[in-house]
């Protein structure tokens, strides 16, 4: 046999049709019935064994020929828009138009030619060129993002306007009503784009953060745009609380002043006015005129007519001091740290809301402690939606979307580790340096991942995370229980001691509080690498869990200390005995009316959540203060050690931790204190310009690489559980709590909830009532089930995608080979080492839709089909041929059987 | 900004804000960061072009280890000179509100050091080159890691195509994190 002709069967095409006609080999035979599976193996097997050097890699000339193909001149025109991915992709016709002229061969030599031909292609579009909305936003788009300098865009653009203006006006078949119509959408779309563009351009701290990455990178950026969303998510909430509870509460006030004049105590007003008016204004940010008198005795005392059985503590500390005229008692300076003393009688906390309702017009009341209610709930669920969409968002952008296609993660680290906004040189070299440290982390993994370690190390290493994790665990335990001591033990000395409350004595606990969490989360940080990770980042996520149960313990065992405290009926007798002498002697009567009225264990509760916040601030302050001054004093140093670098150094997790933490007590202490956004949003404000100072200043940047985008995410589950958590524990206190009986919005009732209850009509008990039902521990499990399903499907439709994945990887190889085979072949026919087969031959061999001649037809793949007909001299017994062959020319033989 | 709005007709900021992903404001900005590289005074024409030595002086742009090859990439004449507007695209790609795959388009083309529209073993060392700057990885380290890159993502052999390349970045969403500045 002279000649001998292999075929290739790229797809699935009927092989008896092809090798039908010349049945000579059987050989031929052999290499078709197992193709794909021969395919598979080799390809398998060839890149085990030849590790590194690529298999079907081109010498110089084939891949000359490689350029000339259609595929590779693709690219260069295909614009974003074509290829988002997601819900569009279908491609739009001017495109297809383009790819096809590119197709058959024809590309533009000069600009004015590729101008001319996507000006044509567009043309020929008539979704493009309609003339609706939909057509003007598709054309703004397209132009946009097509990958062509500025000056084309502008010169298509023209062309396009032009031709469109020319057709108009030949065609005048728009009516009054479509241009009107036109119009409008088309200035309600523009009006829309440019409050976008007013909310981009002006939006907050745009410079200060520009700066701040500019020489610290994104990551540190990250932290910074983190408080910015904090800080826009809590102001919504402070303008629903001071919209909806705060000024009404305030109006009922100041109407219950004007209405019911009280002469007896007009001096005391004159006398407090300026310091009350001044500090209070400070603390809620509104002008001071209206709590001025709000808070002139004269509200408690037209409390006490109307009440005068349920007078609470807070009524009677200011009373008596007032009545001394001792102004600094009304309002100690230790009160700005303890929260006590005067706080305690402005609407900072729950204490101080009333419980019925007051109109202001005839007929049109308004429900303090319905709003109460509804207002904090609203808070917590706004919370929770827009964080919950954060997360999604960002789960579903990070992990499922990427988390299966795995095999790219080094070429993730090299390509994506510049960070374009650095401006600086300090920044620059350090950015250097971490990556080339990373690098070289990287590379001391791929040598761990060829020495294998062995199961007893590895066992070894599990025994020694869980001990530690045990540790951990307990100290936490031990941790809780000392917290819950001390503060029976805080309670049981006022008892003793008869101290008053506004003396630095409160601010023990919250003190500790915060130095547990300022220097626990360093300790972790030290266990965790005693530890033995391998992966800096599940480093990171082991002290991110540890930090996080830490502050959720200790927030839990305050709030629920509190709690018990007010449900023990024993310790409630003794509070009362506490704040009955606690009083200044000489006011026995009103102790005596206070007997019977317990004590207000929710303004309490709330004065902690005060004092954790303030104090929290001012250590915050002092240790930047500290580390300034280190800083300062250091400066001259020539040697810098470790512990140098370690100050002054700005740790992105521990900080996004500490903001995280914030937020946390702001949730926990939301019920009781309903002004804490309000002192979250100031301290935020405050917060965010010392740390651009410090930043800025003196601290270095981060040596450790940041991934934002994974972390990120991380951050964002943590404050949602600490979220979730606090709305657990509102719901259960809304439920089963017992309300204090004599102060606060829910007064008189056993449970909060009752209240609402009783002063319901028919039509809102049914809204209670679902309320009720949604908040049943069984439904909650029920939507918690429904989500986690939902999780579950997500996961499980992205593992079948990265299976997918997986299939079309491999045949994308198998057709690489292909391509590289042929490209050999057609080089080789050039060369003269293959004969054409006879033209009758050809025709013989392949139908003559799929000749190989026309260039359109080799990348249409289903219709591909190629006969190599090669010659070999007559002497030589022609070789098996197996599909290995066509790697390329000095392997073969090491492949064929 | 008030008299910095006057160095544009009105359909010209219109056709500009059309055909970038900047505001208006965005592009005001732009123009004035450019009058601060080459001298308000000379240039009053948009499309005039100047040496790219000029440009590299923007800060963002003077500590970027890739500044040589994103001033070739974007000088849309490839003659070592930039105009305006193509300043205004190389601000625009690096917004924030670009597109991923435009991103990525243009981030192929400047790591393609040898500009043959793959990125193959010579590129990628060049970039780890200058990705670690001062301090250099050993030869066979570098090749090591080269080696590896190409193994992990090359599918087609001859190194990672222009579509491997966006793709890739599909899955990577540290990229748009890091390859973007604000004007």
């Amino acid at each position: 046999m002279a000649s001998y002709t292999h075929t290739v069967e790229v797809e699935n095409i009927p092989l008896n049709e092809i090798s039908g006609n010349h049945s000579s080999s059987s050989d031929d035979e052999h290499s078709h019935v197992n193709l794909r599976r021969a395919r598979t193996d080799v390809h398998l097997r060839e890149r085990h064994n030849r590790e590194s050097t690529k298999y079907h890699s081109y010498s110089g000339r084939e891949r000359r020929v490689q350029y000339m193909l259609p595929s590779q001149h693709g690219g260069e025109l295909l614009s974003s828009h074509t290829l988002h991915y997601g819900s569009e992709h279908r491609q739009s016709a001017w495109f297809n138009t383009v790819m096809a002229r590119r197709r058959r061969g024809v590309s533009p030599n000069t600009e004015d030619e590729a101008v001319e031909e996507l000006a044509d292609a567009m043309e020929g579009d008539e979704k493009l060129m309609s003339e609706n909305v939909d057509g003007e936003i598709m054309r703004r788009e397209v132009l946009r993002e097509l990958y062509k300098p500025l000056r084309v865009k502008k010169e298509i653009r023209r062309r396009l306007t032009a031709r469109r203006s020319s057709h108009r006006y030949s065609s005048r078949t728009i009516s009054r009503m479509q241009y009107l119509k036109y119009t409008l959408s088309m200035r309600w779309y523009k009006i829309r784009q440019s409050v976008l563009d007013t909310f981009h351009d002006y939006s907050l701290w745009h410079k200060e953060i520009k700066e701040i990455e500019g020489t610290f990178g994104t990551g540190v950026g990250s932290y910074f745009k983190f408080l910015r969303y904090l800080f826009l998510l809590n102001l919504t909430i402070v303008i629903i609380v001071c919209g909806f509870l705060l000024t009404p509460q305030l109006l009922a006030r100041l109407h219950d002043d004007t209405s019911m004049p009280h002469t007896t105590t007009d001096v005391p007003v004159t006398t407090g006015a300026t310091p009350l008016g001044f500090s209070f204004k400070n603390v809620s940010g509104k002008p001071g005129t209206v709590r001025v008198v709000s808070n002139s005795p004269a509200t408690t005392s037209v409390a006490g007519t109307r009440r005068p059985t349920s007078l609470s503590t807070t009524t009677k500390k200011v009373i008596p001091s007032i009545e001394n005229d001792d102004t600094t008692k009304v309002f100690g300076p230790l009160d700005w740290l303890t929260g006590a003393g005067w706080f305690e009688s402005t609407e900072l906390y729950y204490g101080t809301y009333r419980s019925d309702s007051f109109s202001l017009m005839k007929d049109v009341h308004y429900n303090i402690s319905r709003a109460y209610f509804f207002v904090i709930f609203l808070a917590y669920v706004i919370y929770l939606i827009v964080i919950l969409h954060r997360v999604i968002v960002l789960y579903k952008n990070n992990y499922i979307d990427v988390e299966h296609d795995m095999s790219a993660s080094f070429v993730k680290k090299v390509f994506s580790s510049w960070d374009f906004s650095i401006t600086e040189k300090k920044a620059a070299t350090i950015k250097h340096r971490s990556i080339y440290n990373e690098l070289k982390e990287l590379l001391q993994e791929f040598l761990s991942e060829e020495q294998e370690e062995g199961w007893l190390r590895q066992l070894a290493g599990w025994c020694i995370k869980l001990l530690f994790w045990a540790i951990v665990l307990v100290s936490l335990g031990l941790l809780g229980w000392a917290m819950y001591a001390m503060l029976k033990s805080g309670i049981d000395k006022d008892i003793i001691t008869k101290t008053d409350s506004s003396g630095f004595g409160p601010l023990v606990y919250p003190l500790i509080v915060t130095c547990i969490i300022i220097i626990v989360p360093w300790v972790f940080g030290i266990i965790v690498k005693v530890e033995g990770y391998r992966i800096p980042r599940h480093r990171l996520y082991v002290t991110l869990i540890r930090t996080i149960l830490l502050e959720l313990t200790v927030l839990g065992v305050l709030v629920g200390f509190w709690y018990m405290h007010a449900v023990d009926p024993n310790s409630t007798t003794h509070t009362d005995d506490s704040n009955t002498n606690k009083g200044i002697g000489d006011f026995k009567i009103l102790s005596e009316s206070l007997q019977e009225a317990d004590y207000c264990w929710e303004t309490s509760l709330g004065e902690e959540f005060y004092r954790l916040l303030i104090i929290d601030f001012f250590v915050v302050v002092i240790m930047q203060l500290a580390t300034l001054i280190f800083f300062v004093a250091t400066q001259k140093q020539i040697t810098k050690g470790k512990i140098h670098h370690y100050l002054l150094e700005f740790d992105i997790s521990r900080n996004t931790l500490h903001l995280i933490y914030n937020q946390t007590l702001l949730w926990a202490g939301l019920f009781f204190c309903p002004l804490t956004p309000v002192i979250v949003l100031l301290k935020i404000t405050i917060m965010f310009y010392i740390q651009k100072f410090s930043v800025l200043k003196f601290l270095q940047p981060d040596e450790r690489p940041w991934r934002a985008a994974q972390t990120e995410t991380v951050f964002f589950a943590l404050t949602l559980v600490s979220l979730i958590l606090s709305f657990l524990g509102y719901g259960f206190i809304i439920f089963r709590g017992n309300a204090s009986s004599s102060c606060g919005p829910f007064q008189g009732c056993h449970h909060y909830i009752d209240c609402l209850w009783n002063a319901a009509n028919n039509n809102e008990k049914k809204v209670l009532n679902i309320f009720s039902w949604i908040l049943k521990p069984g439904v909650v499990a029920g939507i918690l089930g429904i989500l986690f399903i939902l999780v579950y499907c997500a996961k499980s439709i992205a593992e079948g995608r990265a299976e997918m994945i997986k299939v079309l990887r491999r045949q994308l190889e198998l057709e690489v080979r292909d391509k590289a085979f042929l490209l050999q072949l057609t080089d080789k026919v050039r060369r003269g080492e293959y004969r054409p087969a006879s033209p009758a031959h050809i025709r013989a061999a392949s139908p003559p839709r799929s000749s190989p001649a026309a260039p359109q037809d080799l990348t249409q793949r289903s219709s591909f089909v190629f006969t190599d007909n090669k010659v070999h001299p007559v002497h030589v017994e022609p070789e098996p041929r197996h599909f290995s062959d066509y790697t390329d020319a000095h392997s073969s033989d090491r492949y064929s059987p | 900004m008030g008299n910095n709005k006057s160095s544009f007709l009105e359909e010209e900021l219109q056709e500009y804000e059309d055909l970038t992903f900047l505001t208006r404001k965005e592009i005001i900005t732009a123009w004035s960061r450019w009058e601060g590289l080459i001298g308000s005074n000379v240039a009053n024409n948009k499309a005039t072009r100047y040496p790219a030595e000029t440009i590299e002086e923007l800060p963002e742009l003077k500590h970027n280890p890739f500044r040589d090859r994103i001033l070739r990439v974007f000088s849309s004449q490839r003659d070592h000179k930039l105009s305006f507007e193509d300043f205004l695209d190389l601000v625009s790609v690096m917004s924030d509100k670009a597109p991923l795959q435009l991103k990525a388009y243009y981030a192929f083309h400047i790591f393609d050091y040898n500009e043959d529209r793959t990125l193959d073993g010579s590129d990628l060392s060049i970039v780890v080159d200058k990705l670690t700057g001062a301090e250099e990885l050993l030869q066979e380290q570098k090749k090591k890691l080269v080696d590896r890159l190409l193994e992990e993502t090359d599918l087609d052999g001859g190194g990672i195509s222009e579509e491997e390349f966006k793709h890739l970045l599909t899955k990577c969403p540290d990229f748009v994190h890091t390859f973007r500045f604000s004007i």
